[in-house]
């Protein structure tokens, strides 16, 4: 049974269980937001559902479906580098591999990134900056 | 040996698009901009209000073009603090507001010039996306 959850599951997956990621972003993987309310200072990485659609086939079929995530790193330093390293290895870890969604029901096509997110924010606490860098990610698969 | 590849048809081809343009090309800057103001409609719903300056701030604008068979329009928010709403800050989730209905948009504006040419009895055929 084809489950789009799992295929969420399936990218935090990728990015949680590589050691470099983690090595960059050591305060872990998360949906949305980080859970907390106000972090503290720290280095790590959203993935967030923007958007999806599926192609319908016949008999109320889905053929394929397509999948934007946005996937960034979050950190707190006084230069874009940090930021921009976590984003160039969430790049290599997502853009152009296809995934193993066996678990969730569904066979991956494709996976590329189709935009560059790049900010800074200032905290509004203590006036520091989180810089934000990642992209969007459309994920292409259709369920077996 | 040379390999040679012949294709016929295209005057008769060229000829049956600039016969359709004038009138499709006025059929769609008003299909364009019908679309974009819906679409920046939504978009405003799409987005959080405390103050309302974020609604406010979705513009829709149309562009000038050199070439009489294009048409463009714009979508723009202009509030400074649009990205962090959009894609979430440190503290905050992400609000997909812009990227998914100007997305929904642009599908509607294709499949309608889409509608308009298959009314004047040409074909479309392909992936157009």
């Amino acid at each position: 049974m084809a489950d789009t959850g799992l295929v969420d599951a399936a990218v935090m997956e990728v990015l949680a269980n590589d050691a470099a990621l983690a090595a960059l972003c050591p305060d872990g993987v998360y949906w949305g937001v980080r859970p907390g309310g106000s972090p503290a200072p720290g280095a790590f990485v959203i993935v967030a559902l923007f958007d999806h659609r599926e192609q319908p086939a016949l008999a109320g079929e889905t053929l394929y479906e397509r999948t934007n995530y946005l996937v960034k790193a979050v950190v707190f330093a006084t230069s874009k580098t940090p930021a921009r390293q976590a984003a160039a290895r969430i790049h290599a870890l997502l853009h152009g591999v296809i995934l193993d969604l066996a678990a969730a029901g569904y066979e991956a096509m494709d996976l590329r990134r189709i935009d560059r997110v790049a900010y800074p924010e200032i905290d509004l606490v203590n006036k520091a900056t989180w810089h934000h860098h990642g992209g969007q990610y459309e994920l292409m698969s259709y369920p077996l | 040996m040379p390999t040679t590849l012949t294709l016929r048809g295209f005057d008769e081809l060229q000829a049956e698009l600039e016969r359709l343009t004038p009138e499709l090309t006025r059929e769609a800057i008003a299909l364009q901009q019908s679309i974009a103001n819906e679409t920046a409609a939504a978009v405003r719903a799409a987005y959080p209000s405390a103050t309302g300056a974020l609604r406010a701030s979705v513009q829709v604008e149309r562009l000038s073009s050199t070439s009489p068979a294009r048409t463009f329009t714009q979508i723009t928010v202009t509030a400074p603090y649009a990205e962090h709403v959009e894609f979430g800050t440190a503290h905050t989730t992400p609000t997909p507001a812009f990227v998914p209905q100007t997305r929904i948009g642009r599908e509607r504006f294709t499949d309608a010039v889409i509608a308009r040419v298959r009314a004047a009895g040409l074909v479309v055929g392909g992936d157009l996306r």
